[in-house]
């Protein structure tokens, strides 16, 4: 079995990539929930949706994100009855947030609400939250505090961010850490590290539990061309820079393979080049190849 | 001004007729909010939502509840998610519901709330819940204690019940604009809506029957003989400790109705009462008695 670390849009399509090659029941991912929050009293798990929505062949793939065909009558009739909402839900994904809060609110843990949300949407992989704990994330943005999905997905692109504000990192739950143990290879996909794979790595366990396993990691920074300004904007926050350098840096303790872009011009000694812009389809399978050929030879 | 209180179907079909009639910024409306609930992670509230969309001209009177031409997509995947809503919730009707679920959770009272959802539906009539504390009313049946729209809804009235009881955190108390608006009124009028479930919890909270008995009340029998003109009322009646009739009926308003109007076909015989035709099956049957009451109110 082969675990990713998922979180953002760069590391689905990856995945996608991969179930080219491997089944299924193959993959297990494990999904960042620091952009959890709850909205109009339902709970929104971007994360944990997207993988989900990828492995039921129901995910919007022209955005990474959303169910395809999603229609979008309550979200567009609440702006003329009161405030709206921060972002878009669809009514489906909007179906799928009520069923796990519903769960969640009669006392199941969000690892158990997965679970069976995976069953009734018949997918074969894992799809497991990183922990069951508080793990939301906040932009301080010196004049409020946003959770970081609503900033992600709806503040505007110059807005400061300070500071990402984080709780007590939280413990990694027993189904991770199985998931882990039973795995040729844990795969962090090119997400953004202080978004989407650092509040991953930071829940208590995660670390020791990588190092004890081998870890192939993409960057999601190709040097040259400008990240997204948010993505660096987030990157700044935690005193690093959008480059391949800073991500190895943060990983450096618990990968055996750093992957970074056949164009980056910022040199990380030691690290494979292959092509990590994922645009198509066949490039995304053929970077899954690569890496899953890298994962054969070392564990073999 | 003219003041209503309604729950139901029955008064909502008066309320159509004076419509036609008065300048709505004449008209007042307490609603009933004893089966109110909340669902799915925000707020329904049945009778408030059906006087709410009367005004605003986009009530379904089909069914004379929910929108009109509402599409049902988050409801149907939440069915195949495992997710029963008793109630076919619409995808705009949930947007009230999400939009008042946050205006209460926010703080809110249920009044202000209504007044800010009705603004945005430009509804000019005064809409008032009759009180801002949570009450229920349950009915008792051999599996115990069942929510009463699980009664009418999800069982559709079809479950032997011997008992009708409010559950509330604290006694109901009315509101002051509820008050005010009976106070302010030229009339008071009750219509035809069921006595038990949709107008006794409006008369059980704190202060009504007092304002009530200082005013010009006018009520509609919902009886034609022992059964009602819809609804589960009958049942109800009986398991309330009273008769299914326009007698028990007048009883349940006896120290402060100054008019009972029963329907001409009703065989039971009650002495000082208006006869009139209160079966409202169109438009014209609504206005036909809402002629006759204001002929009653303004003597002209």
């Amino acid at each position: 079995m082969i675990t990713f670390l998922s979180g953002g849009t760069g590391v689905p399509a990856l995945i996608r990539g991969a179930r080219q090659i491997l089944y299924d029941s193959e993959i297990a991912v494990v999904a960042n929930t620091a952009e959890d929050l709850w909205v109009s009293g339902s709970h929104c798990a971007p994360d944990i949706d997207t993988a989900i929505f990828l492995f039921a062949g129901i995910l919007d793939p022209g955005r990474w994100w959303g169910i395809k065909g999603d229609t979008y009558a309550t979200h567009n009739y609440l702006p003329k009855v009161a405030g709206g909402e921060p972002f878009v839900i669809g009514d489906r994904a909007r179906a799928v947030q009520i069923a796990r809060a519903g769960l969640l609110k009669k006392g199941w843990t969000l690892t158990e609400a997965v679970q069976a949300q995976s069953r009734s949407l018949n997918i074969g992989a894992t799809v497991l939250p990183v922990t069951n704990g508080d793990s939301a994330l906040f932009v301080d943005t010196g004049t409020e505090r946003l959770p970081l999905f609503t900033y992600w997905m709806a503040a505007d692109a110059g807005t400061e961010v300070r500071e990402l504000v984080r709780p007590e990192p939280p413990a990694v739950t027993d189904e991770v850490r199985a998931a882990i143990e039973a795995s040729d290879a844990v795969v962090i996909g090119a997400g953004n590290p202080a978004r989407s794979i650092l509040p991953i790595l930071d829940c208590a366990g995660m670390r020791r539990l990588l190092r004890d396993t081998f870890v192939v990691a993409v960057s999601p920074f190709r040097g040259g061309s400008a990240p997204d300004p948010k993505d660096a904007a987030l990157m700044y926050a935690i005193g690093e820079t959008p480059t391949s350098p800073a991500v190895f840096r943060l990983y450096e303790d618990i990968i055996d393979v750093f992957v970074q872009d056949l164009h980056d011009p910022d040199e990380v000694p030691g690290s494979l080049r292959l092509e990590t812009r994922l645009l198509h389809t066949r490039q995304a399978e053929s970077l899954a190849w690569d890496i899953m050929a890298v994962i054969r030879h070392a564990v073999s | 001004m003219i003041t209503f209180l309604s729950g139901g179907t029955g008064t909502p079909k008066l309320l159509r007729g004076m419509q036609e009639l008065l300048d709505e910024r004449d008209i007042a409306v307490i609603v009933n909010t004893a089966e109110d609930t909340w669902l799915s992670g925000n707020h329904l509230s049945p009778d408030l939502d059906t006087v709410m969309y009367l005004f605003a001209g986009i009530l379904d009177t089909g069914r004379w509840w929910g929108i009109r031409d509402d599409t049902y997509i988050t409801h149907d995947l939440l069915a195949r998610l495992g997710v029963e809503e008793y109630i076919a919730v619409g995808d705009q009707d949930r947007a009230i519901h999400v939009a008042r679920g946050e205006m209460l959770r926010g703080g809110m009272r249920l009044t202000e709330a209504t007044t800010t959802l009705c603004r945005s539906l430009a509804v000019r009539a005064t809409v008032l819940p009759m009180t801002d504390s949570p009450v229920t009313t349950y009915v008792r049946t051999d599996q115990g204690e069942i929510h009463f729209q699980e009664y009418w809804v999800k069982h559709r009235g079809d479950l032997a019940i011997d008992g009708v009881t409010r559950r509330f955190p604290e006694p109901p108390v009315a509101t002051g604009e509820v008050i005010r608006a009976i106070e302010a009124s030229d009339a008071v009028v009750i219509g035809p809506s069921n006595p038990v479930t949709s107008i006794s919890p409006i008369l059980e909270c704190a202060g009504v029957r007092e304002a009530l008995r200082h005013q010009n009340v006018i009520a509609v029998s919902p009886f034609i003989g022992d059964a009602p003109v819809s609804g589960p009322a009958a049942a109800l009646m009986r398991a309330f400790g009273k008769e299914p009739s326009s007698a028990g009926t007048c009883g349940l308003y006896e120290d402060f109705v100054d008019i009972f109007i029963q329907d001409v076909r009703d065989p039971v015989g009650i002495e000082g009462a208006l006869r009139l035709d209160t079966l409202m099956v169109n438009r014209g049957k609504s206005l036909d008695l809402a002629k006759n009451i204001l002929t009653l109110i303004y003597r002209c």
